[in-house]
This record gives C-alpha cells, structure tokens and sequence, in this order.
C-alpha cells in the first residue's frame, strides 16, 4: 500500500458526496433558490441606488458621497450571510442523518477509511457546493461592473469572509448531522446553534464590561462585518477557523464514539 | 486466514460475545448458525472493524483488527445485514466509488475489475440503473459485487438470502459458492439447509457462546448416538417386527401406522451408533419377506442445531 494512496482516501468520498448532492435536487434547488433571492435582493438595492444617485446629481459634487462598494457591496453581502444561515442546515443535514438512517453508514466504517477521511470529504463537498452557490452572485457584480466602479479587493475580501463564515455553519451542520438518524432534527438543531452564535452578541450590554468585548467576540456575524469593508483582520479569520476546526473535531469524536458504544 | 481469541463483547452491560475462540483456514467456507440475537452481527462487526472488542483479539490475514483496520479492511468483502447500499447512485457508480475507497487505482485497473464483478455477479442488464430501482435479487447481487470490488481475500456476509423469494434463494447461493473460489468465506444464516449445501464447517452460536464448530457429518455424529433405519418391507407385520427384533444390537423396532396387509413402515433403533443395514437387509430377505426399502435415517441440520441451542 503506498503512501500516496492512503492520503488522498477523502477525495472519493468527495467525489461521491458531491455526485450525490447533483444527483438529488437539493444542490440545484438550494443554488437557484439562494440566487434567486440574492438577485431580488440586488435588483432592488440597485434600484435604490440609481435613486439615490439621481437625487444626488441635482447637487453640484453631491455624487462624491455615493460609495458603490459600501452601499451596494455591504448590503448584498450582509443579506446573502444572512440567506446562507437559513440555507446550509438544509444542505447539511443529511450528510450523516441519512447514512444512520439507511445504515450505509456500516458500509462507510467498514471500508478502508480512516474516520478523518469520511468527515473531510464529506465537509469539503458541501464547502464546494456552497462556493458555487455563493460564487454564482459574482455575475451580478460582473454585470454592473460597467456603470459602477467597485473596490475590487474589499469585494474579494467580502467573499473570503462568506467562504470562513459559511465553513464555520458547515461544520456545524456537520457536526449535529452526525448527532441524529432524523434529518430534520439534525437541521432545527443546526439553525438553532447558528442563531444562538449570531444573537449572542446581544447579551454583551447586559454582561457588564469585563464580559462585554468576550460575547461579541464569540458572535459569528460580528466577525464577518468586518469583510465586506475591505478589512482583512487575522482575529476574524482565526475566529473562523477555529469555529470549523473545532466542530469537525467533534464530528470525529461522535464517530468515534459511537464506533465503542455500538 | 481468520482467528479470534477470546473475543468478549458487552453493549453497556449486556454481554454479546462470551469468551469466542476460533480459526478459518485459507479457502474454507464457514456457515455460522444461531437464533437471533445470539452474537453473529456483533462477531462480523468486529472482524469488520465495525466495533471493537470489549476485551480479546481478532487477526484477518495476519493483521489485528484493532492495530491495522486499514488492511484487516482491504482483506475484506463484507456484506452487512439488510444490504444497505446508496440508493441514489447507479450501479455502476456506486461500484467505482467503492472500487476507489478500496484503494484501486488506475482508470484501466478500475474498468477490468468493474467488468469482471458485474459479469460475475450478473449484473450487466442493470449496470446503468439506479440502485433504488432494483429488486431485492438484483440489490443483493450488488451487494455482493461491492464486496468483491477489490478481490479481497475474505468474504464476510451477513445473511445474504434473507428476505429474497426462493428463485432468488437459490440463486443467491448458487452465486455465493461460484464465487467463493479460493476466498475464506464466513456467512451467517437462518437457513439451516443452506449451511448443509454451502459451507464445509459450521459454527453454531447461542446467547454469545460457541456451541459447536465442526463438520456437518461430524456434528451430526457426536449427537446421533442411536442410529435409526427407516424399513418398507412387505410381510405379516408382526411376524416382520418379531423377525426384526431378533437380530443383535437392535433396541427397539416400531411399526409407522397405519398398519397395513401388504407393505409396512418400519423405524429400527441400534445402540452405540452401530449401522445395522447388512444384517436387516439379510435377514429380511431370507425370511421370506420382501424388502423395498431401506434407509439411514439422517439427523437434519435442523434437529442438531435445536438440540445445541435448547440444551439446557
């Protein structure tokens, strides 16, 4: 057995896994929903904006304050965060449900795989689709490209921050899928920790100084907003990967466990 | 080729396996019996690296299956119960996704293994169909084809006949002892006549323990301790009985009803295990009686296994 073979073992269930989700509707329905309510979302944002830009002419220099990437940017990538928290539990939720339930999962532990290489490739598949997913929003950035001029970089900079934000509600997903034989338990499940790490925040006034800088800094979307303005700081992007990591460990845990319990 | 040692197994505080030692030799077919929930799944799934023993040791082609799961699950096609397979892909598809998992690499290597496993387990006409679609005789031979992707050394099926007709059935079997080859082969089953025509040793389990692991001819040996000569023999009945009683080492000789003029049943029961049929063929005959029959009456699988398994 050479060594090359037992690295890359995830890569067919990858493959598999990502076949699966095209097989299903799931992949493109979850695809042409999510866009469709992205292009609703920037259709009327852009219908703002043109307003906004023709009240703005009437002023001599009243344009200078009309900043595309702010106006436009932010708020389509503060929506599609937004969109993909009400989405990805549905995408995730079979990813182990369903194998419990149809005890493929027997079959999965019983081929020769370590663990690390069934979540790894099942969490990278998901990740795919949901780039795609994301991915596909930057025709419209394309599209009106023409007329506005964008800070490319702060928009690049915003769809590293959606891929983190959304590896981080992956793994979540992934982790509590592997929790339940019952999709929809695995997805209310997923939705209601994702929420709980959104809204966290909240309760920072209330905590009193010393508490206060820690539940914000626990917030998933606290992190994310820093993105879609241009700035790259190594707090959030650790915060994120640390958020996945952590999950996708206790994803290995479960199976682990559960392999001793039977 | 398969050896445990004292393997124990305990679900919280049940206990599932007890103490179970035994060895599969290289190409042998083992059927391995017992009533439900007597510990045959739990033993598959931890030679499967599905579970882990509790305590003891298991070794699958010179490897343990707890240091090296990896190549104990390369040695190994197994076939687990109720056949789980992914519904969603085609035949085709879900066999190079296994054929990849167990590490066949190579486009050329992939296609002459996929052919050779769908010829072998009959699965051409359904090859580009999706699995869900299938009947239970075709899911099965899939099943079976899955385990065989990688031409492992060792098969492990989990009741691979259960819940198929009896065209199927046989079908099944028929496949399963073609393509046993040179293969170890272990298999589980209700079907006692299946173990009697399939596998050369079996192994009867009961409440987690090894009852029995023999040869059919040998187990049936070890409890047929009187043996019993079925008679059709032509004659006054009680002057036959009287005839037949007469001849030494017979215990007993019961007349079957109903008693008829011409031809009669006859049971003759010998002690220690002694076969008395040239004496009562002789006899019979030269006392004038006509003799049509005469047979050895075989203990069946079934009454060795309920009599292994009911002991108290």
């Amino acid at each position: 057995m050479s060594m090359k073979s037992i690295r890359l073992l995830f890569v067919p269930v990858y493959k598999k896994e990502l076949k699966t989700y095209f097989i299903s509707p799931i992949a493109y329905v979850i695809l042409f929903i999510f866009n469709l309510v992205m292009g609703f979302i920037a259709y009327t944002l852009l219908g703002y904006y043109h307003l906004m830009s023709m009240r703005a002419s009437a002023y001599p220099y009243g344009g200078f304050s009309l900043n595309p990437t702010e106006m436009l940017g932010g708020p389509i990538f503060h929506n599609m965060a937004v969109t993909s928290l009400f989405m990805l539990p549905l995408l995730t939720m079979r990813l182990f449900s369903e194998e419990k339930k149809t005890d493929t999962i027997e079959l999965l532990f019983t081929y020769p795989l370590r663990d690390w290489d069934i979540v790894w490739g099942k969490f990278l598949a998901v990740l795919t689709i949901y780039a795609v997913m994301v991915g596909l929003s930057a025709i419209f950035f394309g599209m009106v490209e023409i007329w506005l001029n964008f800070d490319k970089r702060a928009i690049l900079n915003a769809y590293l921050g959606l891929l983190l934000l959304g590896a981080s509600f992956l793994a979540a997903g992934l982790f509590l899928s592997s929790l339940t034989e019952n999709q929809i338990v695995a997805a209310v499940m997923t939705f209601g920790l994702l929420l709980l790490f959104w809204i966290i925040s909240w309760v920072s006034e209330l905590a009193g100084p010393r508490f206060k800088e820690f539940f914000t800094s626990l917030s998933l979307f606290e992190h994310y907003d820093n993105f879609p303005k241009g700035i790259l700081d190594t707090r959030d992007i650790i915060f994120y990967l640390s958020f996945s990591a952590l999950f996708l460990y206790l994803t290995l845990r479960v199976l682990a466990s559960k392999r001793y319990r039977g | 080729m398969i050896e445990a040692r004292n393997l124990t197994k305990y679900y919280g505080r049940t206990k599932a396996l007890d103490n179970i030692s035994f060895t599969v030799e290289k190409g042998e077919i083992v059927g391995l019996l017992g009533p439900n929930a007597a510990g045959k799944t739990t033993m598959m799934r931890i030679l499967t690296c599905f579970l882990p023993a509790t305590s003891g040791t298991a070794k699958v082609n010179g490897y343990d299956v707890a240091e090296q799961p990896l190549q104990v699950q390369r040695s190994i096609g197994y076939l687990p119960e109720r056949t789980p397979l992914y519904d969603e892909l085609t035949v085709t598809e879900f066999l190079n996704f296994v054929g990849e998992v167990k590490g066949i690499t190579g486009r050329e290597e992939k296609r002459k293994r996929l052919g050779t496993v769908i010829e072998e387990c009959g699965l051409r006409e359904v090859q580009n169909k999706l699995i869900a679609k299938l009947s239970k005789g075709f899911r099965q031979r899939v099943g079976l084809a899955q385990a065989l992707i990688n031409d492992p050394p060792c098969l492990i099926l989990d009741e691979p006949t259960i819940g198929l007709d009896p065209k199927q059935i046989t079908e099944t079997r028929k496949l399963i002892q073609n393509l046993a080859g040179n293969r170890t082969v272990i298999l589980s089953t209700h079907i006692l006549p299946e173990v009697s025509m399939t596998c050369q040793r079996v192994m009867i389990i009961n409440e987690g323990k090894i009852v029995a692991i023999d040869t059919v001819e040998n187990l049936t040996a070890r409890i047929q301790k009187t043996v019993e000569i079925n008679l059709q023999v032509e004659g006054n009945s009680q002057q036959v009985k009287k005839c037949l009683q007469e001849i030494e080492g017979v215990e007993s000789v019961e007349l079957i009803p109903p008693e008829t003029e011409k031809v009669n049943h006859f049971v003759v029961r010998s002690s220690r295990g002694v076969d008395l049929r040239k004496e009562i063929s002789r006899k019979v005959v030269n006392s004038g009686f006509v003799l049509y029959e005469i047979s050895l009456k075989e203990m069946s699988l079934e009454d060795i296994f309920l009599r292994l398994v009911t002991r108290e």
